[in-house]
């Protein structure tokens, strides 16, 4: 084998290695994203949401919004606590 | 006595009484709770200037005695009845601004320290359901003539967050601002988050629950705000479809979310939509708790276990 034949035969394994990280990095990302949709999906629509039944409309979201925060859930967490409370909720 | 007089006031911590009922302000920087308290009372009498039902001087009432005309209003209230209408558009109509008619005649015409000493009329329903005739066209409002906004149920909610993130901004502090339960936060919270009884007094199920930096909690409540009127218990949340109050499927609805008009919005559509309410809560994702008229507790969400007894 020639300095060229080997020369060429290092950049095609050069070559195929490249596409094959980049497939396998196309298909990661696309894992990813997969997974983030079937999680948003989980918590979207297997809980019964729908934007005509809640009447969840154009004027909910967008510039209408009025600064209600869209369907999309609550971004903040909630937990139970033994701390003495700061302030109550109801009963005024 | 209202529940939140039950808790003590500390350093950091202020209260006192506004719209028949208790504003308490809570901040991480107890030095910062003068000027906060200050900040807090001024926005709230520029809401109430422009919202209140019961001052012949606010822009509300103003509007109303213009029998249809547009009227240039604040961009306060301007602000106030976007959202008002937004949270309208959001549950389908069952949080609607046009229901003070329905409040007038169900007797709910005056303070209500008042209204709840006395047993007036007979109810007569007087349907809303008019949110969608609401005109607000370059800072001129339009409301059919004979139409009176109730913005009660939007305005308190939109007052804590605006307070809260106030507070929060000017004073570079934590902030949480109660306006008779419907809470909301701003700014970095306490180790552990901002802690918060919700109950609807002695006798009624109770849980303690933390919220996070910025989140907001609010309850509605068929057992609070009610009284007599033609011999029998009302309260104030009425249904926009029949102009009286909501059937009592549940005593309290609390939701959590990262505003406290959308958990205000939320927790006053599920009284109104009654057994219907859990779908939509569901479908909103957001935290909730529920008392079913027989006390029976239901989580929905992330509302966490445990605490009712």
């Amino acid at each position: 084998m020639g300095i060229r034949e080997r020369g060429l035969r290092r950049v095609a394994v050069v070559t195929t290695g490249l596409a094959a990280a980049s497939v396998a990095g196309s298909l990661a990302v696309a894992a990813v994203a997969h997974a983030g949709t079937a999680a948003h999906q989980t918590v979207s629509t297997g809980t019964g949401s729908g934007s005509s039944s809640d009447g969840s409309g154009s004027n909910g979201s967008g510039s209408n919004s009025g600064g209600l925060t869209g369907d999309s859930g609550f971004g903040g967490q909630v937990s139970g606590t033994d701390k003495g409370p700061q302030a109550t909720s109801g009963g005024s | 006595m209202p529940l939140v007089d039950t808790l003590p006031v500390t350093p950091g911590v202020a209260q006192w009484s506004v719209w028949s009922t208790t504003a308490r302000l809570v901040v991480t920087d107890p030095a910062a709770t003068g000027e906060a308290s200050r900040l807090v009372a001024g926005e709230l009498a520029e809401v109430e200037l422009a919202a209140s039902r019961f001052r012949p001087d606010s822009e509300v009432m103003r509007v109303y005695r213009a029998g249809g005309r547009p009227v240039p209003v604040s961009p306060r209230l301007a602000e106030l009845v976007t959202t008002a209408r937004a949270a309208a558009a959001r549950t389908g109509g069952d949080v609607d601004l046009t229901v003070g008619a329905a409040m007038l005649r169900l007797g709910y015409d005056r303070d209500f320290s008042l209204v709840s000493t006395c047993d007036s009329q007979s109810a007569v329903s007087a349907p809303g359901g008019g949110w969608r005739a609401v005109r607000l066209e370059r800072g001129e409002l339009t409301v059919p003539a004979g139409t009176l906004l109730d913005l009660g149920a939007t305005a308190k909610a939109w007052a804590a967050d605006r307070c809260a993130a106030l507070v929060s901004r000017r004073l570079g502090v934590g902030a949480l601002v109660s306006l008779g339960g419907d809470i909301a936060t701003a700014g970095p919270a306490p180790d552990g988050g901002w802690s918060v009884l919700v109950s609807d007094g002695p006798g009624e199920p109770e849980c303690t629950v933390a919220i996070s930096a910025g989140a907001a909690l609010a309850t509605s409540s068929t057992v609070s705000r009610a009284w007599r009127h033609g011999g029998r218990s009302v309260h104030h949340i009425v249904d926009p479809r029949t102009g009286l109050p909501a059937p009592t499927v549940w005593r309290t609805v609390s939701v959590v979310a990262d505003r406290c008009v959308t958990a205000n919005a939320a927790s006053t559509a599920a009284v109104v939509r009654g057994v219907r309410a859990l779908p939509m809560l569901l479908g909103w994702g957001l935290p909730a708790r529920l008392v079913a008229a027989d006390r029976r507790v239901v989580r929905v969400g992330a509302w966490p276990p445990g605490g009712a007894r």
